[in-house]
This record gives C-alpha cells, sequence and structure tokens, in this order.
C-alpha cells in the first residue's frame, strides 16, 4: 500500500509552504486517482491527516492546515496557517526554522505574537484556553 | 478570559502558560516529516503531555 509515501508527500508538501491536492500527488508518485483517495481514507481514519468531509482532499496534516485559519507561522522564507495554538507552535522546529506566530485574541481581539529563535521560545508570555477535554479531542477534530 | 466566555458563551475549559504549549508541541510533532513516521501508542502521547504539565482528568486521552 502507498499509505506511507502518500503521508510523507502530503507533509512534504505543507513543510515546503504548498497546498497538497489529490491530482498532484497522482502526478507526483505517479498513483492512479482511486489508490491515492484510498490511502488519504486510510490515512483519514488513522489520525494520521484529516480529509475534508465535503472535498475530501487534504484539510490538515497536523500541525498543517490545508485552509487559513486565525493562526499564522512565517519563517524562512516561507508561511503557514496552523489549525490552533498547538500546532503554530509545533510548525518551526518541525520545518527547522526561526519563526513568527501571529494570531488574535479572542478577548480582548488584540494582536499577540511570538517568535521562535534558535529552537527557544523567545519572550515567553500569555496563556491558552482549551476547551475540548483530551478525551474528546478526536470526537471533532476540526472544532477541536 | 472570562468575560469572552460569558460573552461567547462558551465555557471555561483549562488555561495554560503559553510556554508550556510551546515546549509540548515541539516533541508532539518531532519526526512527522520524516518517512517512516508512525503513530505513538496512547501511552506515550499521555506522557508527552504529562511531561509538560498538562496533567489531570482534563487531559487524559481516550482509550
Amino acid at each position: 500500500m502507498p499509505d506511507a509515501r502518500i503521508r510523507h508527500a502530503i507533509y512534504k508538501t505543507f513543510a515546503e509552504g504548498g497546498i497538497p491536492r489529490t491530482a498532484t500527488l497522482c502526478k507526483q508518485l505517479r498513483l492512479q486517482e482511486p489508490e491515492v483517495r484510498s490511502a488519504m481514507d486510510r490515512l483519514d481514519a488513522a489520525h494520521s491527516i484529516v480529509l475534508d468531509p465535503r472535498t475530501r482532499e487534504p484539510w490538515m496534516a497536523p500541525p498543517f492546515s490545508s485552509v487559513p485559519t486565525p493562526f499564522t507561522v512565517e519563517g524562512g522564507g516561507r508561511s503557514w496557517f496552523a489549525p490552533c495554538a498547538w500546532d503554530a507552535f509545533g510548525i518551526p522546529s518541525l520545518v527547522g526554522v526561526d519563526a513568527v506566530i501571529s494570531t488574535t485574541c479572542p478577548d480582548c481581539e488584540g494582536r499577540i505574537v511570538y517568535r521562535l529563535e534558535g529552537g527557544r521560545l523567545a519572550d515567553p508570555h500569555g496563556v491558552v484556553h482549551f476547551g475540548v477535554p483530551a478525551a474528546k479531542w478526536w470526537d471533532d477534530i476540526g472544532s477541536t | 478570559m472570562h468575560v469572552w466566555s460569558a460573552q461567547s458563551e462558551t465555557p471555561i475549559g483549562e488555561i495554560m502558560p503559553a510556554s508550556n504549549l510551546w515546549f509540548l508541541s515541539r516533541s508532539w510533532y518531532e519526526g512527522r516529516l520524516t518517512f517512516d513516521w508512525k503513530p505513538r501508542s496512547r501511552e506515550a502521547s499521555q506522557q508527552l503531555l504529562s511531561d509538560a504539565g498538562f496533567v489531570g482528568a482534563f487531559w487524559t486521552l481516550a482509550d
């Protein structure tokens, strides 16, 4: 099964600042569309990636998001959207770049910025709110 | 945050320092870009949470 190849290609595309799409994966890996879609369904079921429930295209490969979110990460000449604060913090070390994370406080609507420099969180400050208990994260991962 | 919670009708869950979350995120996603990455066991994930200070019933993962 090509699952590992497809998962790796999805993550590599995200890491390079791109958005993985089924058609591109087919071409890149020289696989037929049904084969790629079946593999992505299995990866989704295993919580390795998350497919858009409507289009069945890659939606999230944590910590990356294929759609705009309130959490942006910029570094190494690339930029990404992260599904949540947790994921935003994970991108710079995963990709291996210094980065600036930006979001907006839902309470005061002020801009929040974190800088990741040399593998360290510069000027640690602030708190993060978690609304969903860990046992229920995968009940509706899009809302988590 | 409690004002936001009341106005948005969002119950307060858990509030953690951002520095703890950064510490957790680094280890949580380690290795995801490698070809041979495999999902961690529930126990290994629970340990990562615990190591970063995320302990208690709220942070107990599903079986």
